[in-house]
């Protein structure tokens, strides 16, 4: 069975690039541009795993990751951030791992490749 | 004559004459008051020398010629015998320590090894009467004064008042001085911080700039760079567009780079202050760098203070800081050189020197090394010492520049001490 991945991101562009080179990866996309979004996704579908940016308008990734974890604590999270300072946030340390945004998304899939083994 | 003399040292203490002149217009002042003295000298207390330095000397006309000068030694030249009274040599500093004048009195002539009270002083030599006043008031010391006579001559008590109010004017008109002048450096002083204040404020927020720009681009330009990957993917290594792609690609690449750059920067508002030490911060951050030291052929010389540099940083951004200066120096001298990393406390600081061999700086770049984006090298972002700056400035420190046009140059980061 596909896995399923649920990208948060508010920049348009990203969420488009991520969905493209995941379902090229073999996995199966599902979008979402905010917090709220994020958390009504969640409802309705079995997620294996979110992809989550941290700085959106409105409820940021740190925000969307504690209620997450509150309620869906199984489902890893990864951070996906343009700033490198957040791993120091202590908002930031449930999250499963933490990848700086790059136009190169290698380390990103190797990340994702490694946390869906270990489920 | 009591009136009219202290009606005169009083003018001294708000005469605009430089300290040489009113000193020596006060020893005449004071030998012409008292006809049984024949000298009057006056020594003022030399802080950078921690000696009393003669300033005035004044001799009676009759019997030889009249002889008054003030010090005309030169710095650094050898100063005349007499010239110079240091710390607890003479009567001067019997008078200053007891706070009372003194007065020494022989039947014979003082002989140049006279001594008095358990005091050597070659100053009593050929006098019979000698008074000494220190020129002191309730918060220091400013100097002493000597009144000497051949034979032997007694004040009475009103001449002793009389001469211990004009000392004391005297003591006022030195102390006066010391404070003008000091005023005069400490505003030049604070004239030269504040200018500095200024720039540094003024780079820190277009650093803060430039990282809030690099920011907004950060995020589209991922998106970017990830498509022109994906159409490198897709289009196959024959394609007539691949080079287009590979264009944009490299393109990409470089705005990525320096907006990293910048974005490192933008961590600098969220400081996590740790009690450290600044000796063990160069030597870590030197460490990292053996290899590019030994590769490039640099001799690294360090001078460390002997004891501890403590300082309240938070240890990555100060490790960004000095990563940034001591690249720049290594960078500076590709082909070998010398690096030299001192660390020394100046008051309230903590000082980190390093000191490159790599020729100094152009003059005409000087103005502007730490300007966001400003640089010389092919490769460079132009941001390593905006960010640098930035983080000194946030731990309320400052940086110095030593440029030594074709020797080499000096980053001085000053933090301060934490107590």
């Amino acid at each position: 069975m596909k896995k399923k991945i649920l990208v948060v991101d508010d920049e348009e562009g990203l969420r488009l690039l991520y969905k493209e080179e995941l379902e090229d990866e073999g996995a199966a996309v599902e979008l979402a541009s905010s917090g709220p979004e994020a958390l009504s996704k969640l409802e309705g579908n079995s997620i294996d795993l979110i992809l989550l940016d941290i700085k959106m308008p409105g409820m940021d990734g740190v925000e969307v990751l504690r209620m997450v974890k509150e309620r869906w604590k199984d489902i890893p999270v990864i951070l996906c951030t343009a700033y490198p300072h957040y791993k120091h946030d202590f908002g930031t340390w449930a999250s499963d791992a933490y990848v700086v945004k790059s136009s190169d998304l290698t380390e990103l899939k190797q990340t994702i490749r490694d946390i869906l083994a270990k489920k | 004559m009591e009136y009219d003399i202290l009606e005169k040292s009083a003018g001294l203490v708000a005469s605009d004459e430089p300290q040489d002149t009113r000193l020596k217009y006060a020893a005449r002042l004071f030998i012409g008051a008292l006809p049984a003295f024949d000298e009057c000298v006056i020594y003022v207390w030399n802080d950078n020398k921690r000696c009393m330095e003669l300033k005035a000397l004044h001799v009676k006309k009759d019997g030889g010629a009249k002889k008054s000068r003030t010090d005309s030694y030169g710095e650094g030249a050898q100063p005349p015998e007499g010239a110079q009274l240091l710390q607890d040599e003479g009567l001067a500093w019997v008078a200053i320590k007891s706070g009372k004048a003194i007065h020494a009195h022989s039947n014979a002539p003082f002989s140049e090894a006279a001594v008095w009270e358990g005091v050597r002083d070659s100053g009593l030599a050929g006098f019979k009467s000698v008074y000494v006043w220190p020129l002191m008031d309730s918060s220091g010391c400013y100097g002493a004064m000597y009144l000497k006579s051949r034979k032997k001559a007694v004040l009475t008590a009103g001449e002793k008042r009389v001469i211990r109010t004009a000392a004391f004017h005297t003591a006022m008109a030195i102390k006066f001085e010391w404070l003008a002048r000091r005023q005069i450096i400490e505003h030049g002083e604070l004239k030269g911080l504040k200018k500095k204040l200024v720039n540094a404020e003024r780079l820190m927020a277009l650093g803060d700039m430039a990282a809030s720009i690099a920011h907004e681009i950060k995020n589209p330009l991922v998106s970017l760079g990830g498509f022109a990957l994906r159409l490198r993917s897709k289009l196959g290594a024959d394609s007539p567009h691949m080079p287009y792609v590979e264009m944009m690609l490299a393109e990409v690449a470089k705005i990525e780079k320096t907006m990293n750059g910048a974005l490192r920067h933008l961590k600098d508002s969220l400081l996590e202050l740790t009690r450290s030490d600044l000796n063990w911060i160069l030597e870590e951050a030197a460490a990292v760098f053996e290899d590019d030291f030994k590769g490039c052929g640099i001799e690294v010389i360090k001078e460390f203070h002997n004891g501890p540099m403590p300082v309240d940083v938070d240890m990555e951004q100060l490790k960004i800081a000095f990563d940034n200066l001591i690249a720049n120096a290594i960078q500076s001298m590709k082909h070998g050189g010398t690096l030299r990393l001192k660390t020394m406390t100046r008051g309230v600081w903590a000082v980190a020197e390093i000191a490159d061999s790599g020729g100094g700086i152009d003059p005409r770049h000087l103005g502007q090394i730490f300007n966001p984006f400003f640089t010389t090298k092919d490769d460079g972002t132009g941001l390593g010492l905006p960010i640098t700056n930035s983080i000194i400035m946030r731990h309320h420190g400052i940086i110095d520049v030593i440029n030594d046009v074709g020797v080499g140059a000096t980053f001085a980061v000053k933090l301060p001490l934490a107590v």
